[in-house]
């Protein structure tokens, strides 16, 4: 009987040993890259340290006081404001719309899937650069037919009130490709016998699209729209390769405002700050989801 | 019926209309990239073709030596992660142990962190570990994980545990029913994980280009970022660029067309790019 009890947590200590020594590695790696780095932010978000105060010097919440003050931040946080406002809800309704385009059974429609999805496959930097050129005054294509109708020569990336929504066009051509193929799975997941019923009752397309693909499709909704609003306040590449964040702040947004003050600025304490900064924003926008998505789960049972 | 033929044609068009507009930069570029290099800013529809932009990649940046950190990068990150991924997996699967309920949040948590917001502070952890401006600093802060973790351990947990236990009376170690048992059955999800971080660390711009100062040691979209900006003087040379990036797409938009449908649903259970 000891015997037994004995052998038995003898098996049992062998499978904690083994267990925490397969999760070694991951944890190793997680430990150092990610919550270090995540309590190391938090901390430095404390100090002065900046080239010209090299060594940290405790000043409390001084960093996040005067980011807020900052007007290039201020204007940072209305430019992602402005973006975010309008390419969450145009990724939404575009993505929405093409999975509906693409969710039949048409001949070439994998190509046309194809043809909407590749720029996420794609080096961001490669094609802001070509975008680039398109909205290049004078000799860029866009600029081109422009001319050709005898409309005013536009500078997109030069002008402050034009950048801003040339980068949220390169941003929502690239996006919502991809929030389409979310949407696509999740109308390929609804059954058949839903829209047959309908049918027989008399409803129309819109009725159909109204009354059962939109409501069922209600838990892909909250999952697309938390990605979108992170991704949107992460947006980086395109803007250091096409603007730089000008002319004058105007396409500056908050992740490029982050690596500007961390890496061309060295200003760690408050780079630190302003990253603390978006990582709130980040988790307020997961928690959200998380409590719709219970919601939204207590509901349908 | 007549109507429902009226809203298909509708619809063709509305396909054919959308393709167009999205492919757009994509047919630009090939456009661009085929015919001289000199014509890239007239717009002219003549049917002149040449290869010069692609040979001028070649002379312009050293494209290969570019194209091999790029693989490297993107090859010993899979490797690694697939080791790490593998090993969590199966514990979080299958094994009973102290801790595990706090394990799996942990672990999580590395979903939820954008890496974006650590930038910084790993850059310091690089510089302190003497792993700035290496090949192995680009890669190392992505050996871990979580999204691969999850997509292993829940393919793990659907495969019979008969068949686990048949292997361990036939004295099969654990390496070897991980080797034999379980990464064979879970083959699609290990596809569906490297593709989505083949496709994610191929185009990575912004961690090499923060640890990387030496220009053998740069990366594909890296080198062609700073291509354009050196050549400010005479002015980028566009024809080129939209080679280089036809090169830079070209193995992920094969792979793409050869596994469209896998491809898809990778990122749709990963939920990530």
């Amino acid at each position: 009987m000891t015997g037994k009890k004995q052998k038995l947590s003898k098996r049992a200590l062998r499978q904690n040993v083994l267990a925490w020594a397969l999760l070694s590695p991951t944890l190793l790696f997680v430990a150092l890259f990610t919550f270090y780095p995540f309590v190391k932010t938090i901390y430095l978000s404390f100090f002065r340290k900046n080239l010209t105060s090299p060594q940290e010097v405790f000043i409390g919440l001084e960093n996040y006081i005067s980011s807020f003050q900052d007007p290039v931040f201020q204007k940072v946080l209305g430019n992602n404001a402005k973006f975010s406002l309008i390419v969450v809800p145009s990724c939404i309704i575009l993505g929405l719309g093409l999975a509906c385009l693409l969710n039949t059974r048409h001949r070439g429609v994998s190509l046309a899937r194809a043809a909407v999805f590749y720029p996420n496959i794609s080096s961001m930097i490669g094609f802001s650069l070509i975008w680039m050129f398109l909205l290049t005054p004078n000799i860029g294509f866009v600029s081109n037919v422009m001319q050709l109708f005898r409309l005013p020569v536009i500078n997109f990336l030069g002008d402050p009130n034009y950048v801003l929504y040339s980068l949220m066009i390169v941003y929502i051509w690239r996006e919502a490709g991809f929030v389409m193929i979310f949407f696509l799975s999740g109308m390929q997941g609804i059954s058949q016998e839903y829209y047959e019923a309908a049918t027989i009752d008399g409803a129309g397309s819109w009725t159909k699209f109204f009354r059962i693909t939109l409501p069922l499709l209600m838990p892909t909704m909250v999952f697309v729209l938390t990605f979108t609003i992170i991704n949107s306040v992460k947006m980086v590449d395109s803007i250091i390769v096409m603007t730089n964040g000008g002319p004058d702040n105007a396409s500056s947004l908050l992740m490029f405002h982050i690596y500007k003050t961390a890496f061309s600025f060295w200003d760690q304490g408050s780079a630190a700050a302003l990253s603390v900064i978006m990582l709130a924003v980040v988790l307020a926008v997961t928690l959200l989801e998380y409590y719709v998505t219970d919601k939204l789960t207590y509901y349908e049972s | 019926m007549k109507d429902s033929r009226a809203k298909s044609a509708v619809q063709i068009v509305l396909l054919v209309l959308v393709s167009l507009v999205w492919a757009f930069p994509l047919l630009w570029a090939v456009w661009a990239a085929i015919r001289p290099g000199r014509m890239v800013t007239s717009f002219s529809l003549t049917p002149v073709f040449s290869l010069e932009n692609f040979q001028s990649v070649f002379e312009i940046m050293p494209f290969f030596q570019y194209a091999a950190n790029s693989v490297l990068f993107v090859a010993g990150i899979l490797t690694v992660q697939i080791i790490t991924v593998t090993m969590a997996a199966y514990a979080l699967a299958r094994l009973n142990f102290r801790g595990k309920g706090a394990v799996i949040p942990l672990v999580m948590a590395q979903n939820i962190i954008p890496s974006e917001v650590l930038l910084l502070s790993n850059y310091l952890t690089l510089r302190d570990l003497n792993l700035l401006n290496t090949r192995l600093g680009v890669m190392v802060v992505s050996f871990a994980s979580a999204m691969g973790i999850l997509l292993l351990r829940q393919s793990y947990k659907s495969i019979p545990m008969a068949l686990e236990e048949a292997a361990i009376l036939d004295g099969c170690s654990i390496p070897q029913m991980l080797r034999y048992i379980y990464i064979p059955s879970c083959k699609t999800a290990y596809l569906s994980f490297a593709i989505v971080s083949i496709n994610f660390h191929w185009n990575n711009f912004l961690w090499p280009m923060i640890v990387i100062n030496s220009p053998e040691k740069r990366s594909l979209p890296l080198g062609l970022a700073l291509l354009t900006k050196s050549s400010a003087d005479a002015g980028p040379q566009w024809a080129a660029v939209a080679a280089a990036t036809l090169l830079i797409l070209l193995p992920l938009l094969v792979i793409f067309l050869l596994f469209q449908k896998q491809f898809i649903r990778s990122f749709v259970t990963s939920g990530l790019k």
